[in-house]
């Protein structure tokens, strides 16, 4: 049997592990580990497991994982969404749709000290949900928001999702994030306009509240400020020079957890919160970690990443087409897997055939910065799009008598902008590169 | 979810230590690199080797945090296909699916140990301060152990609820 042969059917016995709900990393993990011990025998495979634990956990680079995820979790658990909410919709709540559009921002806004996609909709969605319902919002307009607003904190910097990338694709993460701002931007104008055009063709959905006076708004505004230092202090030390990531993210998670105690919200309890929060994602990620890694090897010795960029070469086909064919790979396969699993698994195949095409005549490490923003949109569609979106799920889940199919039509006019912002950043590499030369130059 | 049996609170107060050792670990590991930032950055005289520190605290914590993943059922898995299952059958499957990942971390947690005694053995230590290596595997042995622990109890329970799962459908 040939090397491509095994791996497909490694690739085979994962998806049908995958099918009988044997969770994702075990489904890499197991095949990997028959795949390893085929090829290259038990003893190498035996000896590869001794080290494995030690040089998966113990990497400077993958700290930042767990400590963005315990900055996200003081921001969670601290009650920082509220006041954020609060800000946005004094500001815009008196608009068609206004308070939908709030959310959409303080989304953005809470992006930028949480890495993590669900956890920023469903903060949000407990502060803003019983809100918008309280201003005969629809559930469908309300939901979808929510859930595709909380996209924005995996787009906003930091992105757990991109520095997984990033160590995946052995890329900066001070680039990739300066990359994602950007889009992020877009994609926070993008679906404050979706919302806008929304309730003007459906104008019940989204009714317009009353204004509130300047005092009150002065007030929401003040409230804000410590979020906004926090988010200067990280990306203004990254971009300054003055420390790496994983030091920001410390400096970060410090900063976080001393804004929430001043809230006077974290309380004993809600601490403790804060590190099992952090314990039950973070153990999530690194078992995916676990298992990704195991299958990769496999694939490895099977020598199938090389074959498949070869392939891929001599087919003859136009390199953005195969950028794009490879995302719509990705949301295909995002529809029944897990999207954070699907970039560990699929990044180490498909990187070799990136960097084997000309694209826009760009020098390999701005292509691969390029096409981490390109899969981020994907992760991004994946998490609303049916039949499964895991942040409809959640914000379905903690809203009460909206049946599911109305939270998928409500993330629609979301959708819709996230395919042509996906489209844009595909044909026009420069908007994710140029703030990359800016900022690290 | 609440542990109605011995093993389970056993269990479960274990992991809920090993997390806030962990989540401590990570703390530390955060107020040592603010204090090597402010170090370096005002007097130029960092912490030598911090970053080793941070490596050593990371590998310490996150393996620290797995038992619990364990133990809430952290782990994603796919449902598409299995949608219209029964309650019965979903649990028994979870069951072996948690038993897959009991016997998978049971096996690492053999192998990180037989690391950890080359690596005392061998005498292995980090770059710059010379930190042994074995520190870090002493650490994470046990918490994958646990972690395996809990993943067969977690099987166990599956197996064991599905007839309950099955009269909650019902009902």
């Amino acid at each position: 049997m040939g090397g491509t042969a095994i791996a497909l059917t490694l690739f085979a016995g994962m998806l049908a592990l995958m099918a009988i709900r044997v969770p994702i990393a075990l489904a890499m993990l197991l095949p990997g580990a028959i795949g390893y011990v085929a090829l290259a025998g038990w003893p190498p495979f035996s000896n590869y497991l001794k080290g494995l634990a030690w040089a998966r956990l113990a990497n400077y680079d993958l700290t930042v994982i767990p400590l963005f995820l315990l900055m996200g979790a003081f921001a969670t658990q601290g009650g920082l969404s509220r006041s954020l909410f609060a800000a946005a919709s004094a500001l815009l709540g008196h608009l068609r749709g206004g308070l939908a559009m709030a959310a959409v921002i303080a989304c953005a806004a809470f992006g930028s000290v949480c890495g993590s996609s669900v956890a920023t909709a469903a903060t949000m969605a407990k502060v803003a949900l019983p809100e918008m319902m309280r201003h005969n919002y629809s559930g469908r307009l309300a939901t979808g928001t929510l859930a595709a607003g909380g996209t924005l904190g995996i787009m906003i910097p930091p992105s757990v999702v991109l520095v997984i990338y990033g160590i995946l694709a052995e890329q900066n993460i001070a680039k990739l994030f300066a990359a994602a701002i950007l889009p992020g931007l877009i994609a926070t104008a993008g679906y404050c306009l979706a919302i806008a055009v929304y309730v003007r063709l459906f104008p019940g959905h989204g009714p317009a509240s009353e204004r509130v006076g300047l005092g009150h708004l002065g007030r929401a505004m003040i409230d804000v400020w410590p979020i906004a230092t926090i988010f200067l202090i990280v990306f203004g030390g990254i971009y300054g020079g003055w420390f790496t990531t994983t030091e920001a993210a410390s400096i970060g998670a410090a900063a976080t957890f001393l804004a929430a105690l001043l809230r006077g919200e974290l309380t004993r309890p809600k601490f403790f919160e804060c590190f099992y929060d952090t314990a039950v994602t973070t153990g999530m990620i690194f078992m995916i970690f676990l298992g990704a890694d195991i299958m990769n090897a496999a694939l490895a010795l099977s020598q199938f990443p090389a074959a498949l960029s070869g392939f891929v070469r001599e087919l003859g086909v136009p390199p953005v087409a195969v950028v794009a064919g490879i995302l719509a790979f990705y949301v295909v396969l995002g529809c029944v897997m897990d999207e954070l699993s699907m970039i560990l698994l699929t990044l180490p195949i498909f990187l070799p055939t990136i960097v084997g095409l000309d694209l826009f005549g760009l020098p390999p490490d701005q292509k691969l910065i390029w096409f981490g923003i390109l899969v981020l949109m994907v992760v991004q569609i994946g998490l609303i799009a049916p039949p499964v979106g895991l942040n409809v799920y959640v914000i379905n889940g903690l809203a009460k008598n909206v049946p599911i199919a109305e939270s998928y039509r409500g993330a629609v006019p979301f959708l819709i902008t996230d395919l042509m912002r996906t489209t844009l950043l595909l044909a026009f590499p420069p908007i994710s590169l140029w703030l990359v030369k800016v900022l690290v130059p | 979810m609440t542990f109605d049996d011995p093993v389970g609170r056993t269990l479960e107060a274990l992991a809920k230590l090993l997390a806030v050792i962990g989540g401590l670990a990570l703390t530390g590991v955060a107020l040592m690199s603010l204090y090597s930032v402010v170090m370096r950055n005002l007097v130029g005289a960092p912490i030598q080797g911090d970053f080793e520190l941070a490596q050593m605290g990371c590998a310490v914590s996150v393996a620290a945090f797995l038992p619990f993943t364990q133990l809430r059922n952290g782990n994603v898995f796919v449902d598409f296909f299995t949608q219209r299952a029964s309650a019965r059958t979903k649990a028994a499957l979870d069951g072996l699916g948690a038993l897959v990942v009991g016997l998978a971390l049971g096996l690492i947690a053999w192998r990180t140990g037989v690391g950890g005694l080359d690596a005392v053995r061998n005498q292995e230590t980090t770059m710059i301060m010379g930190l042994p290596i074995w520190y870090g595997y002493a650490v994470m042995t046990p918490s994958i152990a646990v972690a395996s622990a809990a993943a067969f109890y977690g099987a166990w329970r599956h197996w064991a609820l599905r007839e309950v799962a099955e009269s909650e459908e019902r009902s």
